[in-house]
């Protein structure tokens, strides 16, 4: 074999800045540069991740291997594509991080990170397909601790921005000031899921939208097809890599222009997320989410409601400021279960009167996005520890979701 | 002096502080994945480079594949962590043995040994039908050079790990499952792990739940959990809370909080509750013997009879809680820095046979494998879903259930826990924590245990 069938090349930067207890606790800088190798031959390959390209073995006896079931396959697109968009705060931020720790405070002791990312993906095809990107990610999240009430925010952002530092601690603040505890019982409760909820609930609509989930039977989605109705008629869920949102990009990984799929568009289950080899399996055309072999989503969007998140929490609803630990029973019914955190609390006519604590949502996913009554006209960009693909979501009103308490 | 010793050496110099780590860590790995017998991909990885951590007021760790681009960070700030538990680093080299070497048998054999065990599984006569089989094997090694302050540390682990992910229905249900199986070894631990065996049961045993399982009302009851179960708990629920950064906070806005940062009593449970931290157990996922801070490793007793005995510690929390470390740092690769991990966490087994564990229970529930487990961020509401479930009647395992819940609290159900078989068996697991995340190898086992008048809830 002369050549690889295509060579990715990711080099990223990263500095991260941990805060504990309102003190910092670790600086980290890392730098990470590795090759993802695709050799192919007819229906047999193999990928090989190396952080140099001379560990490569170029002669691997593809011949002696059985034929794949799914074989990764680039566009057939040649000449060079270049696209950067890298922001100097991010950039400098590396020189020297001093100017942003007095930031990191707050009422409360405050804990969480702020991670700054510069990044550039490469991208080289049998076909003669050149593509290079740089991007830069700035993003964090804090947890503000207040006795046993805690709040927490996040942003995400592709440049650096202090304000969005100063107004993720208010908000974490804001959450942690709510106090005094209020016993919620298993049942079927209205409920608002905040931003981060979104981020981490989406996340999971989104890959049950990866044509793989779908082919191996593992989504909800698997026996719906596009046209059918899926969700609540407000509910609109796009992968938009497009936009300026962390991690957007102008190719995939098989050299696919990147685009803008709505996966389910005003309740109707749309598209899923595809590559090309995938595609061909489910007889429809890549969405530029490659993944070879396994198609992905970028960064995703909810589109907006037409009422204030303020008047989301109007009646008798139950916020959820923060979950996680989401965890499927049965990825083909879409049975979840995932866990309260923070400031989940109990609002009665438009008042705060208590948190509940670490309560449980546990239902449908399908249930869930076909219960959304209302979404906010605000939007917030976010991703943490626990929801780490980047995506713009408003607050969302669901009726009768399942909670349950240990 | 090799020539690894000599970049260590090196890059130690430019770090002129009180306590410095430098390491390099290298993972390599093949994973061939199978979907209905047929090959789905082979996928080879080196991941490796240099790091460096250092306490210079706060800790700080920069990672590169090159060492020339580590040098110490501008900041001076007064960090959380103030001090550290300044100990002797251990010398030392440990490693887990290959009795056949993983490199032995080549690609094109592992793959049609995969292709049997999948041709085995598929071929099954069951009433229900088994829509989907992706069967992934992972073979890796990891290898680390740690230098601490002049002392030399030398890790070389093997590891094989078996995943699993079914899709089946039948009866108008359907069900997906995912299991591990795992330890670390050469090739002789993928015979030991009897992989095909162990997947012809389970596709019986989830023919015979879609088929046969009835339904259970909720109510109080006794429940005997399996090693699979123990396990889980053990590590979820008294594993992680047993972390001693995370009760002190380290952790708060990630993997979470502890219940043991805001209890008083040292009482957990009862007292037949002994629940341990080995990683010196051979061929387990989470081996080594020496910690990544240069502390020599030993097993952890947390709880003793019930009560708390000890946490897992490393230098810092050591020095916070004014006890030795117990040799519990562990980074999950080159580039993430050593926090405090478990390693193999496990209830220690009782000394009844499985027979006299249940002999007395006249109406209860089986847990043998599970579908779904979480628990909140301080570790004490947590909830199972059996996916293979039987009922016990008057000291008999009878027919399967449908989906029995266990949601309850962790003090509950420790305190609910009056009796442990004498067997002991292990299951692997990938352990998230940390910015950025890190998932480390370990593994959680323990025997079958008996919780006495606990909820059981249904979906």
């Amino acid at each position: 074999m002369s050549s690889p069938y295509a060579v990715q090349e990711i080099f990223s930067q990263t500095l991260v800045i941990k805060v504990v207890e309102s003190r910092i606790e670790t600086i980290q800088r890392l730098r990470d540069r590795y090759f993802n190798v695709l050799l192919r031959k007819g229906n047999r390959f193999t990928v090989t991740k190396v952080s140099s390209l001379d560990k490569v073995s170029l002669d691997k006896a593809l011949d002696q291997l059985p034929e794949s079931r799914i074989v990764p396959t680039v566009m057939e697109r040649s000449g060079k594509f270049s696209f950067s968009k890298v922001d100097k705060g991010v950039v400098n931020l590396f020189e020297d991080s001093s100017r942003l720790l007095p930031l990191l405070s707050s009422k409360y002791p405050l804990y969480g990170t702020v991670t700054a990312t510069i990044i550039t993906k490469r991208l080289t095809t049998i076909h003669g397909f050149e593509g290079e990107e740089s991007r830069t990610w700035f993003q964090g999240y804090f947890r503000a601790k207040n006795g046993d009430y805690s709040g927490q925010w996040a942003f995400a952002s592709s440049s650096y921005d202090e304000r969005k530092v100063r107004d993720t601690i208010s908000r974490a603040e804001e959450y942690a000031s709510i106090t005094g505890h209020y016993d919620v019982s298993d049942g079927k409760y209205n409920v608002v899921l905040s931003p981060l909820v979104m981020g981490n609930l989406m996340a999971t609509v989104a890959y049950s939208a990866s044509g793989y989930s779908i082919m191996t039977g593992n989504s909800f989605l698997s026996t719906r097809k596009p046209g059918d109705v899926v969700a609540s008629e407000k509910f609109t869920l796009m992968d938009n890599p497009k936009g300026d949102e962390l991690n957007s990009w102008e190719f995939d990984d098989e050299a696919v222009p990147t685009r803008r799929t709505t996966i389910i568009d005003r309740g109707v289950y749309t598209s899923p997320l595809l590559n090309i080899e995938v595609g061909k399996v489910l007889d429809r055309e890549t969405t530029g989410n490659a993944g070879w072999v396994y198609p992905r989503p970028w960064t995703l969007e909810v589109l907006p409601g037409e009422v204030s998140e303020s008047s989301l929490l109007d009646g008798n609803v139950i916020l959820f400021n923060n979950n996680w630990y989401t965890r499927f029973q049965n990825r083909a019914e879409g049975q979840f279960s995932t866990v309260g955190r923070d400031a989940v609390v109990v609002i009665k006519e438009g008042k705060p009167v208590g948190v509940a604590g670490r309560v449980r949502i546990a239902d449908k996913l399908g249930k869930i996005i076909s219960g959304i009554k209302e979404l906010s006209k605000e939007r917030y960009s976010v991703a943490w520890w626990d929801a780490p693909l980047p995506g713009v979501y408003p607050f969302a009103l669901v009726e009768g979701v399942n909670l349950t308490r240990a | 002096m090799t020539q690894k010793e000599d970049e260590l050496e090196s890059i130690a110099s430019k770090f002129p502080f009180k306590y410095v780590e430098v390491r390099h860590h290298q993972i390599s790995s093949r994973v061939i994945s199978l979907m209905n017998g047929e090959l789905l991909g082979v996928y080879d990885e080196v991941e490796g480079g240099y790091s460096v951590r250092y306490f210079n007021g706060a800790l700080f760790f920069a990672s590169s594949q090159s060492p020339e681009e580590l040098n110490p960070s501008p900041e001076r700030v007064s960090g959380w962590s103030s001090d550290f538990l300044d100990v002797e680093p251990e010398n030392g080299t440990y490693q887990v043995d290959e009795k056949t070497p993983l490199t032995s048998v080549s690609l094109e054999e592992k793959i049609a040994l995969l292709k049997d065990i999948s041709k085995e599984v598929l071929s099954q006569k069951i009433e229900s039908k088994l829509h989907n089989f992706v069967l992934t094997y992972s073979e890796s090694v990891e290898e680390k050079e740690i230098l601490i302050n002049g002392s030399r540390i030398v890790g070389r682990v093997p590891r094989i790990l078996v995943s699993y992910n079914l899709v089946m229905s039948g009866n108008g249900r359907t069900i997906t499952a995912w299991h591990e199986l795992g330890e670390s070894g050469g090739l002789e631990t993928l015979r030991e792990l009897k992989v095909g065996a162990h997947l012809v049961e389970r596709v019986k045993a989830l023919d015979r739940v879609l088929q046969t399982g009835k339904g259970i009302s909720p109510g109080r009851r006794d429940v005997v959990l399996s090693p699979i179960l123990s396990g889980i708990m053990a590590h979820e629920s008294v594993g992680h809370p047993f972390e001693a950064d995370r009760v002190l906070g380290r952790e708060f806005a990630q993997a979470g909080t502890s219940y043991l940062a805001t209890m008083n009593s040292r009482r957990l449970g009862n007292p037949a509750v002994n629940v341990a931290d080995d990683p010196t157990i051979q061929n387990s996922m989470g081996y080594y013997q020496i910690d990544d801070e240069g502390v020599k490793a030993r097993r952890k007793l947390l709880i003793r009879e019930g009560e708390v005995n000890e946490l897992l510690q490393n230098r810092f929390t050591a020095k916070r809680n004014n006890v030795p470390s117990n040799g519990s740092a562990r980074a999950s690769g080159f580039d993430r820095e050593p926090l405090i991990r478990m390693s193999n966490t496990f209830f220690v087994p009782g000394d009844m046979n499985f027979r006299e564990l249940i002999e007395d229970v006249k109406e209860g529930i089986f847990f043998k494998t599970y579908m779904e487990w979480n628990i909140d961020d301080m570790r004490m509401g947590q909830r199972y879903i059996g996916l293979e479930a039987y009922e016990i009647r008057r000291g008999e395992i009878g027919d399967p259930v449908l989906f029995p819940v266990l949601e309850g609290k962790t003090t509950d159900f420790l305190s609910a826990i009056d009796g442990a078989d004498d067997s002991l068996e292990f299951y692997p697991g990938t352990c998230g924590k940390g910015d950025p995340d890190q998932g480390i190898p370990v593994s959680m086992g323990g025997p079958d245990l008996r919780l006495r008048n606990v909820m059981v809830k249904v979906i």
